[in-house]
């Protein structure tokens, strides 16, 4: 065991682990960070993505330790409030983009992160970047729309921002 | 699958990375971990301590060399991928590596784990043959063709690290691309890559249809085809049979000529 420290949404967690806990372990065991989820623990299904550095990440395929001086975002830290959704959040909701919610954390921070880099993606570029996220109920149609959605509503929340300033 | 109990550690520099792989508890290489960690999960695998060359700083950079683009070995996919340097001067590896595992996969795996990791079935290290790059190791430098002897199995000895991959500056006038597999997530099944060179020669590489990439060169297609049909040595695994393997390459390895043979990129 060794401490560790991660930077998890802009807090520093002080961890004690040892250096064969994957990222996602250590988020959901020892930060207390639920959201992030594991599927199959080998890379195949998008299910623990998290943020580190702000590029998708399999937290199952990370070495706790490796994380070590990253900064890490988790789904907890998505929305600016706990009582406030974020865009993304907002468009799966609205345009039916989950059922049971098992792949969400990951489908969102994968969406997040493609927003930040393309904020105006083509549909083509939306399949590429969310094939790597399996989802077993919605239908991948819906999530598609629902990063379409999130697109067009954080471009109106910048459009209303501007007008205000 | 947990990983099993397991000790890290993280070099400052290649020296230091030497020494720590030299040592006597025989550890592996950890750069993107993008197979090695699952490795380990399932058992594959059964090194008991990592050494995270990740971080060093001399196997990072994209750079123009004496007519080579420079890539280093462990410059994760994702940079590949957004480089402009890459774009102009090795569009095809861009393509190829869209193909590779998921953004989510590509934001971490290396093209020096790839061609380490030497899966027969990989469309990577084909394309880096087919592009004739060299790859520069802590002892030498390599052909690309030559580095695989197996699936799973290099030339590399104990210790010795792969630092660059240096791709040849030449502006092709064509290349092709195509491969089966099952889902998009999944490892490729089978296929194949092709690029013509100024002088109208050839190069082709067939992936998922042997033990080792096959290369073939040369001006003509029909005897580029013939020369790849004594080399086929399909195998079973999990994804497909041998027999549909020895069935498909050649028709891919056609189309992948075709499309170089027909394109202008
Ligand atoms: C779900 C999933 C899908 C994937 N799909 C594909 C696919 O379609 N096609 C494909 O090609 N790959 C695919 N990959 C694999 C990905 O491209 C690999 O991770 C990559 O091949 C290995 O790179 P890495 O940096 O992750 O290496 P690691 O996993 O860190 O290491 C792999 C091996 O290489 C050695 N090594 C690493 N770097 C060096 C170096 N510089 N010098 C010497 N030895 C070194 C290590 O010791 C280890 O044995 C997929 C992976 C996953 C999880
Ligand atoms: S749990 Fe990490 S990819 Fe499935
Ligand atoms: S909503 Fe159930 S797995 Fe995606």
């Amino acid at each position: 065991m060794k401490p560790v420290k991660l930077e998890v949404n802009g807090i520093v967690h002080e961890v004690f682990l040892e250096d064969r806990t994957s990222l996602a372990d250590a988020l959901r065991d020892d930060c207390g960070l639920t959201g992030t989820r594991l599927g199959c623990e080998h890379g195949v299904c998008g299910a623990c993505t998290v943020l580190v550095n702000n590029r998708p990440e399999r937290s199952c395929l990370v070495l706790a330790t490796q994380a070590e001086g990253d900064t890490i975002g988790t789904i907890e830290g998505l929305a600016a409030s706990p009582t406030v959704l974020a865009p993304v959040q907002q468009a799966f909701r609205q345009a039916h983009g989950l059922q049971c919610g098992f792949c969400t954390s990951g489908m969102l921070l994968t969406a997040q992160s493609l927003l930040d880099h393309d904020p105006d993606p083509s549909p083509a570029v939306i399949r590429d970047w969310m094939h790597g996220n399996l989802c077993r109920c919605t239908g991948f149609d819906q999530i598609i729309e629902s990063v379409q959605l999130a697109a067009t509503l954080i471009k109106q929340d910048q459009a209303r921002e501007e007008e205000l300033s | 699958m947990k990983l099993p109990p397991l000790s890290y550690q993280r070099p400052t520099d290649l020296r230091e990375a030497s020494l720590m792989l030299g040592s006597e508890s025989m550890p592996a290489v950890l750069a993107g971990g993008q197979s090695i960690i699952p490795a380990l999960r399932f058992g594959e695998r059964s090194e008991s301590s990592l050494v995270d060359i990740s971080r060093l700083a001399e196997l990072q950079g994209i750079t123009h060399a004496d007519g080579f683009l420079r890539i280093g070995a462990g410059v994760p996919m994702w940079e590949v991928c957004g480089s402009p340097e890459v774009a102009t001067s090795a569009p095809l590896l861009i393509r190829v590596l869209g193909s590779v595992g998921a953004v989510g996969i590509r934001s971490r795996a290396t093209l020096g784990g790839s061609l380490a990791w030497a899966d027969s079935t990989s469309q990577l290290p084909s394309t880096l043959i087919v592009l004739n790059a060299q790859v520069e190791t802590t002892e030498r430098i390599l052909d690309a063709a030559d580095l695989q002897i197996g699936q799973h199995q290099t030339v590399l000895r104990r210790g010795e690290l792969i630092v660059s991959i240096q791709i040849p500056e030449v502006e092709l006038t064509g290349s092709g691309f195509h491969l089966i597999r099952k889902t998009h997530i999944t490892w490729p099944v089978v296929g194949a890559v092709a690029v013509r060179e100024p002088s109208g020669q050839l190069r082709l590489v067939v992936f998922g249809a042997a033990p080792t990439p096959i290369l073939a060169v040369g001006a003509d297609r029909a005897k580029l085809l013939s020369q790849l049909s004594s080399r086929i040595l399909p195998f079973d695994d999990e994804r497909a049979r041998a027999g549909y393997r020895g069935q498909v390459a050649p028709i891919l390895a056609g189309r992948a000529l075709d499309e170089a043979i027909g394109s202008n990129t």
